[in-house]
């Protein structure tokens, strides 16, 4: 059975001076995953990265969830872009050579 | 050590007032911030630069000591000198972080405790590297060894990687800064042109040379695909451009155990050539049917 890193929502938020608040809103917005167990709750490990990233997001540039939210979905549409580009290259690179 | 102007780096006139520098390091701030320019590897560096600009033009008694002695920074040991002895006990800046990632011109103007603030944690520069492979080599899942800043890496590589794929070793990046997480290396697969063998997807498509006797009157033909060789029945009549799907005789799907594309062959007839006497007065027999 796989079993997985829980980090306390507690430890995150005084470790990285955020409120509670701020992470039950990113996870309301869909942007980082938050699991309740037995009234307690964590961040799973695979999702620290991220939740450290949006922080560092939100203390340095002072940008609130909504902006947040804006700026993952616009990363996320730049990296898909991204890779279609190098789609496209590849098939290109197969008409160049035939 | 250069001299750095830290007014140049915020974009700023040396009598820019306190809220312009507030204004200028924000603005800067949102277009620099590593986290938005992940594919930028100068992006850490650069977000240092323009924090330490802030850290010095940002606090009014830092400022002033990198305008009285800026440029001519070496003598503001003796600055320092000459302020301490006018204080008892000594002079210390407050604040608690490292200077470790603060430039030697800043270091030597105002200590390695010169921060105002502790610095945020960031997490280490990805790195971005290309690995070469073969169609050979990216048709079979294969383990690698890859020497990453010294350190040997073995990476398993499954069947069916495409050209310009890019695989995450986490934790194989720069080292993270202020005690951040490692960054990743990224792994951008260069799969080189094949001769034989061209590629779409999973899909592989190939040239078959068919003698011409095979192909008015039909027979069989041993095939080179990458699974190994295979017998194939060619139809008599087969025209020249004839193109034949061989069904899972393609490329193997990514991740995906036992799947594979199509491998398309056309044909080619070849036109016998250096013909004997014989061989011509029986095409012109041959011709003189076809009427």
């Amino acid at each position: 059975m796989q079993t997985e890193q829980l980090i306390p929502v507690s430890n995150f938020c005084s470790w990285y001076n955020v409120e509670f608040s701020f992470i039950h809103q990113l996870h309301e917005f869909g942007l980082i995953e938050i699991t309740t167990r037995e009234a307690d709750v964590f961040i799973p490990e695979s999702e620290l990265e991220i939740a450290e990233k949006l922080v560092r997001i939100h203390n340095d540039l002072q940008v609130n969830t909504e902006g947040i939210e804006v700026i993952t979905n616009l990363l996320d549409q730049v990296k898909t872009q991204q890779l279609q580009i190098k789609e496209l290259q590849n098939k290109l690179r197969f008409y160049e050579e035939a | 050590m250069d001299f750095i102007d830290y007014y140049q780096t915020l974009g700023l006139q040396k009598t820019a007032s306190d809220e312009d520098i507030k204004k200028a390091y924000r603005k800067l701030a949102r277009k620099l911030h590593p986290d938005l320019n992940p594919t930028d590897k100068d992006a850490n560096k650069k977000f240092q630069q323009l924090n330490e600009a802030n850290e010095v033009l940002g606090d009014p008694e830092k400022r002033k000591k990198y305008d009285q002695y800026g440029k001519d920074w070496q003598h503001s040991e003796q600055f320092e000198k000459a302020r301490q002895s006018r204080q008892q006990g000594g002079y210390e800046y407050a604040g608690d972080s490292g200077g470790d990632d603060f430039s030697d011109f800043f270091s030597s103007m105002f200590g390695n405790s010169g921060g105002r603030r502790s610095q945020a944690r960031f997490r280490g520069q990805d790195y971005n590297s290309e690995l070469r492979l073969s169609l050979i080599d990216a048709y079979t899942t294969h383990q690698q060894t890859l020497n990453i800043n010294g350190k040997n890496v073995r990476i398993t590589i499954p069947a069916g990687a495409e050209n310009g794929q890019v695989i995450k070793l986490k934790g194989f990046g720069a080292p993270g800064t202020n005690g951040g997480p490692a960054g990743d290396l990224y792994i951008t697969f260069n799969i080189a042109t094949d001769h034989r063998y061209r590629r779409t997807g999973d899909d592989l498509y190939i040239n078959e040379v068919l003698d011409l006797y095979t192909a008015v009157l039909g027979g069989d033909i041993t095939v080179e695909t990458l699974s190994g060789k295979i017998k194939l029945k060619v139809a008599p009549e087969t025209q020249h451009g004839t193109k034949t799907r061989l069904k899972g005789k393609g490329f193997p799907v990514y991740k995906k155990d036992g799947a594979f594309g199509d491998l398309y062959i056309t044909y080619t007839i070849k036109i016998p050539v250096n013909l004997t006497e014989k061989q011509k007065a029986l095409f012109r027999e041959l011709a003189s049917t076809n009427t």
